[in-house]
């Protein structure tokens, strides 16, 4: 996956600098939330009317130019902000809230249960992420939570797999030993006994998750299984800009290259931060 | 006090065997399955307000019988009458309701405590998960539980167990394993973790506890001092068999069984000047998979006769107790 990518170079770059890491990313999320919150204000035209000439190069009153059709670049990147951000949290969403209790009672429980539940979602997870999002995308059509859903599939075995190998050292624990001396129902056991237990990790998972899968949605727009044009979304801009690249009109592929880019790298930073602190000694491990 | 007569836990040939693993081709050729026969048919009862203590090295399966008795692991055979309910037959949700009344104090007090439990949750819960009391009521009862095992309410209900030391925390174990008024408590090597100088301190509790609540404890050691301390009557395990089970007194002062008398010789004497002659027993006790002919005894055994290798002793009377020995037949 993309984002483990970056993670693993930026443990190179910042070696004892977690702190650091976690914070730069943090100000770039802050950034984009800020963005996405205030994008009415922000943005100088309409992102979904034309407000130009078309194919007009930044200027002052376009600062990162037009399209095609005379959009305004600018606003269409502020506005795809909150596009990228709803459709990662729902995606990332859905598959903590599927993946998370799966792993828990099946990991809990353990045996044929178990064996079984990891072929399936290993199988899942053998698949190329965005192909697989692809194939759901195109069953499911367009739409907001259509895309969302068909990004969270990839993302449920990550949830799955962690919490599953969690959830078999935990459950031997004393203090799970303890919960059912003491008479604890299964379900008490797990959400009071496990669950906690297995959090932290599941908290860095979740912000991995909305790294990759801003990236999954923006190739889904990108190959044309988005969100419907001219709703603005940061893939869409991308393709149509890469149809001009040759024309030497770079403005259309650069600056939403960037939003993409910049917001991917806060999210992992910000996941690495996240997982330096909550797992200190995974580092020495590898 | 008419109860100290009575029984109130009997085990009867009881057997724990675990499983080992074995690759499906091996599986194919040989038909017996291997086993690790940690608890081998044993047998043995605890009266009301008594205090057995259950000694033997490290590996003789003594954490086995205790988990086994309050069913953390389901016994392979055998029957564990408590107050006349067979706890082996026992399951489900009858199991459940019926834990409220034996509890385990576990060896290590770091790994026992839930760490993402407040201390006072993790007293209370018990109460909560038997729906003993309503919400008010249950703190009341933390409070002065807390107070009993000699921790300050207000500094500790709202703490995590991180905060605490292994002797607080062995103290908020006990207070777990006690509110909810058990009858019998299996106590596993509640000092071995702990610091020396605070291993009087818990054991005291526990007497403190067992008098004040009327509680019936196993207590399982390898610590000879602390059994000597706690103890009424001990029974001494080797490789997942009881070999003698006698009052306290008789034990350390006269042993019967060979092991027996090899372990009362390994407790040190505070006297460097003192020079006794001591069997130490050759080698390592052996693998409960596979369990020496006869006698278990017998390889290591001083006293090891031809019989030993052949006939398995049974548990025998002998001057007003029991051994397994071929030497008292």
């Amino acid at each position: 996956m993309i984002s483990m990518e970056i993670r693993k170079g930026m443990r190179g770059l910042f070696k004892d600098s977690s702190g650091l890491l976690a914070f730069v990313g943090f100000l770039i999320l802050i950034f984009y939330v800020i963005v996405a919150t205030f994008a009415p204000f922000i943005s100088p035209y309409n992102p979904t009317q034309p407000s130009g000439p078309s194919l007009l190069p930044p200027t002052i009153s376009h600062i990162m130019g037009t399209d095609n059709l005379g959009y305004d670049i600018f606003s269409r990147l502020v506005w795809g902000t909150r596009m990228a951000f709803a459709i990662a949290l729902i995606a990332t969403a859905i598959a903590a809230i599927i993946g998370i209790p799966v792993g828990l009672i099946v990991g809990y429980i353990g045996g044929k249960t178990d064996r079984i539940m990891t072929m399936i979602m290993d199988s899942v997870y053998a698949f190329p992420g965005l192909i697989l999002a692809i194939a759901i995308a195109a069953m499911l059509g367009p739409g907001l939570l259509n895309i969302a859903f068909s990004i969270a599939v990839v993302y449920i075995p990550t949830y799955y797999r962690v919490i599953r190998s969690q959830v078999s050292t935990v459950k031997s624990e004393l203090y799970v030993d303890g919960a059912r001396a003491i008479g604890a129902k299964l379900s008490t056991i797990i959400g009071s006994y496990v669950f906690p237990n297995v959090l932290p990790s599941t908290i860095v998972i979740f912000s991995m998750n909305l790294a990759d899968s801003i990236m999954t949605e923006a190739g889904l727009s990108f190959l044309g299984l988005g969100i419907a044009p001219p709703t603005p979304d940061w893939g869409y801009d991308l393709a149509k800009g890469q149809q001009f690249i040759l024309n030497n009109d770079w403005w259309m592929v650069v600056f939403p290259g960037i939003a993409i880019i910049t917001i991917v790298l806060g999210f992992s930073m910000f996941a690495e931060g996240l997982d330096e602190y909550f797992n200190p000694n995974i580092g020495e491990k590898r | 006090m008419m109860q100290e007569k009575q029984t109130l836990l009997s085990v009867k040939n009881v057997k724990k065997y675990f499983p080992l693993k074995v690759s499906w081709l091996k599986a194919l050729v040989t038909k017996e399955k291997p086993y690790v026969r940690a608890v081998d048919d044993l047998s043995f009862e605890i009266k009301y307000g008594e205090t057995l203590g259950l000694v033997g090295e490290s590996g003789s399966g003594k954490t086995t019988v205790g988990r086994t008795l309050i069913r953390l692991e389901n016994p392979t055979d055998g029957h564990i009458f408590f107050q006349d309910v067979d706890l082996a037959k026992l399951s489900g949700e009858n199991l459940r309701t019926k834990r409220r009344d034996f509890q385990m104090i576990f060896q290590d007090p770091m790994a026992s405590l839930n760490p993402y439990m407040r201390i006072g949750n993790a007293i209370e819960h018990p109460l909560k998960i038997h729906h003993i009391g309503n919400k008010k009521e249950r703190k009341m009862r933390v409070y002065e539980i807390l107070n009993k095992v000699g921790l300050t309410p207000e500094e500790f209900y709202n703490r995590f167990p991180r905060h605490l030391s292994g002797g607080q925390r062995q103290r908020v174990v006990i207070a777990r394993a006690v509110i909810t008024n058990p009858k019998f408590v299996v106590a596993d090597e509640v000092t071995a973790m702990l610091d020396v100088s605070i291993r009087s301190q818990i054991l005291k509790l526990l007497i403190d506890m067992k008098n004040e609540l009327g509680l019936t404890y196993l207590f399982i050691t390898h610590d000879l001092a602390s059994a000597k301390y706690v103890c009424d009557r001990i029974a001494v395990m080797y490789l997942g068999k009881i070999v003698e089970i006698a009052q306290m007194q008789d034990i350390f002062k006269m042993p019967l069984h060979p092991y027996t008398k090899i372990l009362m010789a390994s407790v040190p004497i505070p006297d460097p000047k003192l020079k006794t002659k001591k069997f130490i027993p050759t080698g390592e006790i052996p693998s409960p998979i596979n369990i020496p002919s006869g006698c278990r005894f017998h390889p290591r055994c001083p006293y090891a006769m031809e019989i030993c290798s052949k006939v398995e002793p049974e548990l025998k009377e002998v001057d007003g107790r029991l051994v397994s020995c071929h030497l008292y037949d």
